[in-house]
């Protein structure tokens, strides 16, 4: 818009600006006579995992008029552009390839990963309602799984893979079902003030509808009643530059991110502003798995997780190995950012063919990858060493010695984990990985109970408001292990739609 | 956020002059430049994108597009740009992301990836 025309509206709308900043404070009080512009059951902040989850539940629980809303043009936010798989402890795919798991292995690896500061209650939850979880997903929403893969940080395989390889092929399902049962979700419209009531109760919100994205005040502004309550499945805030570097002054913008350009954070700000706490904000994961040859999440990751244990990562600088190569992400990511260069993992044709085309990656992906540079194929090593400037004498002794350890399944060195369908990387052709790591998730947010109530800053529960996925903190603590992220957002996602639904309202 | 309920307004106000511009500019415009005025220059009217009301104009969903703008065929024309076919994406492929009607189309993959897609 021009600025004449702006000064123009400025004027001319003069008195209706001035009746509209009454009560302006904060998100706080419930401005006089507000009038509603819409009324729905459970206002659903979101459209992701955690949000479709919610709605999805809510719907079985035989709610109505749910009402997600999504500030962003396309539904699914960050989970659209997931990984695609999901960690779940003791199931019949993993029975298949006798792979032995239960609820107490995953309780325990995520509390491990988490460094203690986890918060037991809440990955409790997760670990015990994992199985169900997949066979809801499976059976009632008609997600198709199609591998058990392994994660770094895990003591099992037990990331379930989906047949696209890509959150969409939970999030797709979801939107058909919500599509089938009539569920509405409503895009563009961003939640801008939480509503509270003089009891302190969360009875509504005021939103901007047809809002654009990339301007940050366009749109109408209505005030939704939500008379079950509201809640906040907005995912994280990696992609805030001022909000993240606040609690890791390290992640500047110059660290890209693997989220969608709409993971910003502000309605965790939204909440904080009627009361509600944070818990474990300066947790942020890098991801150590990222291409500096493409941007975003990209499809490195898809290769990469199935590659480790299977072929070494190279430090650049010394043409040697330099950490555990399955271990969690924040060893690896912060050993790369050590070196300050990108690292370099590679396996043999066999190791590829076998764990990652058509398990963990589509073949049209590996396709992609190797078209546009990401993943690279090399005759031997010595012109592998060749691109990646490696000295070749250096690497070859490395190679060697990770093949033993790859034979004794013992490595003495950086203690990786190996695995029984292993194979030696004794001769080429090799595939190769450069990687540096982005800011992929935010493990603090909003604290929650086990009943996904957003705590305020005394731990009391806030009446009406409730809190799922990476909006919230305390579930994964230090480290998030990959694929309990989407198995924590539909969990607790579904967990908020029993509690609203529970709730009598105020 | 903190935001500003001035600006709320203006913008309110502002989208609803955009709109009644857009709609104005899309029948005068000899030299038709955006999108919009393509579709009315072959004679569609605003409802046909936006519902018969026009005092609260929807956002056309993929549903609008694709009744005269099958994606498949959409796809075969796109399939061999190299890197990706924007009209196959796995997510956030609703049409209006990029072919935005009242104002120079947007390359929203780009946001994300480095996919250099010349949009009309």
């Amino acid at each position: 818009m021009s600025l004449s025309r702006r000064s123009f509206l400025r004027t001319s709308t003069f008195s209706v600006a001035a009746l509209a900043t009454a009560g302006v404070a904060s998100a706080s009080p419930m401005p006089a006579n507000i009038k509603w512009d819409e009324t729905c059951s459970l206002l659903i902040i979101g459209s992701g995992f955690a949000g479709l989850g919610a709605a999805l539940e809510s719907h079985y629980l035989g709610m109505k008029d749910v009402l997600v809303v999504d500030k962003m043009p396309s539904p699914g936010g960050n989970s659209i552009i997931n990984g695609g798989a999901i960690a779940a402890a003791g199931t019949d795919m993993q029975q298949k390839v006798n792979i032995k798991d239960n609820p107490d292995l995953l309780y325990s690896d995520i509390l491990k990963a988490g460094g203690g500061i986890a918060h037991a209650n809440l990955a409790r939850r997760i670990a015990d309602e994992s199985v169900s979880n997949y066979k809801w997903l499976r059976d009632e929403i008609g997600v198709k799984f199609k591998a058990v893969t392994f994660h770094g940080g895990h003591s099992v395989p037990r990331s379930h893979a989906v047949q696209e390889n890509s959150g969409a092929g939970f999030i797709n399902p979801m939107l058909a079902k919500c599509k089938e049962f009539g569920i509405k979700i409503q895009l563009r419209t961003k939640v801008v003030d939480l509503i509270v009531n003089d009891k302190g109760c969360v009875v509504g919100v005021k939103a901007l509808v047809n809002h654009r994205i990339n301007k940050p005040d366009s749109g109408k502004v209505v005030y939704i009643r939500a008379t079950k309550g509201v809640l906040i499945a907005s995912g994280g805030f990696s992609q805030n530059v001022q909000m993240r570097t606040s609690h890791d002054p390290r992640l500047t913008k110059e660290f890209t991110s693997t989220n969608h350009p709409g993971a910003t954070g502000e309605m965790i700000q939204e909440a904080q502003q009627i009361g509600a706490n944070t818990i474990h904000m300066d947790w942020i994961q890098l991801g150590p798995w990222t291409s500096p040859d493409e941007s975003g999440f990209g499809l490195a990751p898809l290769a990469v997780e199935s590659m480790v244990g299977y072929g070494p990562m190279i430090n650049p600088k010394t043409s040697k190995r330099f950490i555990k190569e399955t271990g969690n992400r924040k060893v690896r990511a912060d050993a790369i950012v050590a070196i300050g260069a990108p690292a370099v993992i590679y396996t043999t044709e066999a190791n590829l063919m076998n764990k990652v085309v058509g398990k963990n990656m589509k073949q049209e992906q590996f396709e992609a990858a190797m078209k546009n540079g990401v993943i690279r194929k090399f005759d031997d090593l010595k012109s592998l060493a060749a691109f990646y400037k490696l000295d070749y004498a250096t690497l070859e002794k490395e190679n060697e010695k990770f093949n033993g350890y790859m034979k004794a399944k013992k490595d003495p060195e950086f203690d990786c984990m190996f695995f029984d369908d292993g194979v030696l990387n004794d001769k080429g052709p090799y595939y190769a990985i450069r990687l540096w790591p982005r800011v992929h998730h935010t493990m603090g947010g909003l604290e929650i109970n086990e009943k996904a109530q957003v705590l305020n800053v005394k731990g009391e529960p806030i009446s009406g408001l409730y809190a799922a996925g990476e909006t919230t903190g305390g579930v994964h603590g230090m480290v998030r292990l990959g694929t309990v992220a989407v198995a924590d957002c539909i969990i607790f996602g579904r967990i908020a739609a029993r509690t609203a639904n529970a709730w009598g309202g105020c | 956020m903190q935001i500003n309920k001035k600006l709320c307004v203006y913008s309110f106000i502002s989208v609803i002059c955009a709109i009644f511009f857009s709609i104005s500019t899309a029948y005068a415009a000899p030299d038709a430049k955006m999108g919009a005025d393509r579709h009315v220059a072959r004679g569609l009217t605003c409802q046909n994108c936006h519902g018969d009301d026009m005092k609260n104009p929807k956002f056309p969903e993929e549903a609008t597009c694709v009744q005269c703008h099958p994606k498949a065929a959409l796809a075969e024309k796109t399939k061999n740009l190299p890197l990706a076919n924007p009209h196959n994406a796995p997510h956030n492929g609703d049409c209006v992301n990029c072919h935005l009607q009242h104002e120079p189309p947007e390359n929203y993959c780009a946001q994300c990836h480095k996919f250099d897609f010349k949009v009309k």
